[in-house]
């Protein structure tokens, strides 16, 4: 009996320690993981809202008066004006009868970014069929804003200023925000043709709804 | 049974078949006809026996394979696990935006690279407004604020402003007792890109009284930039 320390020892040595709980819990904690952090991802657009009243620190001295370059988004396309300058090679906007400079246009849009609804502007689109699943991938023709010509234009008065950064955005009561978002991106930076990044005006103030 | 070797029933019955062959492969007729079967050699009914057994013992090998449980180690598999787990928890935990997308907030796209950083979430549908996803109002069709819902200069909404001044003040708390942390009052917008104008600027009106002076719009990255 007291020769066999051999079970003994075996019993002492290994112990299996039962995993499996552990495995389950990893299994469905995984899973859950996975679905929440697979969400989009986000960027941001900074804006600063309109100063309302005295502000709390007093703006700059500056040796010219700044450009208050505005941009106002109609129905009809985008306005753009400037108290402090000119804008060369935009015609001014004459204030009785204000026409968009930069008015939509028809172009082909690819429909994959407007499933069950239509490009803005939308009441322009209300007579023309929605993109859905099917034609996803193609372009269609429809009213739309004319975001690469406010490109260009704005990387022009960003060359004729360099110093200006700030943008004023004005926009119709009913114009959507997704439209907002649109022009902001146009008005923000370019993307010059060697590939790089070109910030223009990234100090963007919203200003209330021109017909409110 | 009919298959032990050891049984000399089941031997002589194995055997049979190759008996009855046998004489039918040009062994003498004689020997047909008497019905006597052809003796085989003591040395041929072994090698057969061995082979059988071979075979047996072959079959309860595989069998006993089979009956007992197998140790898989799951410890490696254990080890994959975690490592991933621990990778998903920090990638969960270092986004600060939650945005699901669903019928009532689809969210407008953007080419900003720009990186969220944490800051009071005010969601506007055109149902809705929440701050923090906790619902604060309700909408008439189409975005149009109920008028109850208006303070009395008619541009500010109620009680969105009592809510965002609630998380001004607890954010000025943490502020005072936790100096280290970058004094700053911000909001972040998540609005439905069919949201008028004239919500957002009401919206933002009332946050920019409840001193909120900068506002991110979130919008879905696109790719490529």
């Amino acid at each position: 009996m007291s020769f066999s320390p051999s079970s003994r020892r075996e019993e002492l040595g290994e112990v299996a320690i039962n995993l499996n709980p552990m495995m389950d819990m990893f299994a469905v904690l995984i899973p859950a993981l996975l679905m929440l952090s697979a969400v989009v991802e986000v960027a941001i657009v900074e804006v600063s809202a309109p100063s309302i009243g005295p502000s709390s620190d007093p703006p700059p001295k500056e040796d010219k008066p700044p450009l208050n370059l505005t941009l106002t988004i109609t129905e009809g396309g985008y306005m753009l004006t400037a108290s402090g300058g000119e804008l060369a090679g935009i015609p001014k906007v004459d204030p009785s009868t204000p026409m968009p400079q930069i008015p939509i246009k028809e172009m082909p849009i690819v429909c994959s970014r407007f499933r069950g609804t239509t490009p803005p502007p939308r009441s322009r689109n209300a007579d023309r069929p929605m993109c859905d699943d099917k034609n996803a991938r193609d372009a269609v023709m429809f009213w739309a804003y004319d975001i690469a010509t406010l490109n260009q234009a704005m990387l022009k008065i960003h060359r004729d200023y360099p110093d200006e950064r700030r943008l004023i955005v004005a926009a119709e009561s009913a114009v959507q925000y997704e439209s907002i978002v649109d022009a902001l991106d146009a008005t923000r930076v370019t993307r010059l043709a060697d590939g790089s990044l070109e910030t223009m005006f990234d100090q963007v103030v919203l200003s209330p709804a021109t017909n409110m | 049974m009919a298959n032990n070797p050891n049984d000399p029933a089941s031997l002589s019955n194995a055997g049979g078949p190759g008996m009855v062959a046998g004489p039918s492969e040009g062994m003498p007729s004689s020997a047909h006809t008497t019905g006597i079967p052809r003796v085989r050699s003591q040395d041929e009914l072994y090698s057969e026996m061995r082979a059988r057994e071979k075979k047996k013992a072959k079959r309860m090998r595989r069998k006993t394979a089979h009956d007992h449980p197998v140790d898989v180690s799951i410890n490696s598999l254990l080890d994959i696990l975690s490592v991933i787990l621990v990778f998903l928890m920090k990638s969960y935990s270092a986004s600060s935006v939650n945005i699901k997308p669903s019928k009532e907030l689809q969210i407008p796209f953007t080419k900003s690279l720009e990186a969220p950083a944490e800051a009071t979430a005010v969601t506007v549908t055109l149902k809705h407004i929440l701050v923090d996803d906790v619902p604060i109002m309700d909408l008439e069709e189409g975005g149009k604020v109920r008028p109850e819902d208006l303070a009395e200069e008619q541009m500010m909404l109620q009680p969105l402003y009592n809510k965002l001044l609630d998380e001004v003040e607890k954010r000025k708390k943490i502020m005072q007792k936790n100096t280290s942390v970058e004094a700053k009052i911000d909001m972040m917008l998540i609005a439905d890109r069919f949201v008028p104008f004239e919500l957002l600027t009401r919206v933002m009106y009332t946050a920019g009284q409840a001193e909120f002076s900068k506002f991110d719009f979130i919008a879905i990255k696109l790719e490529g930039g």
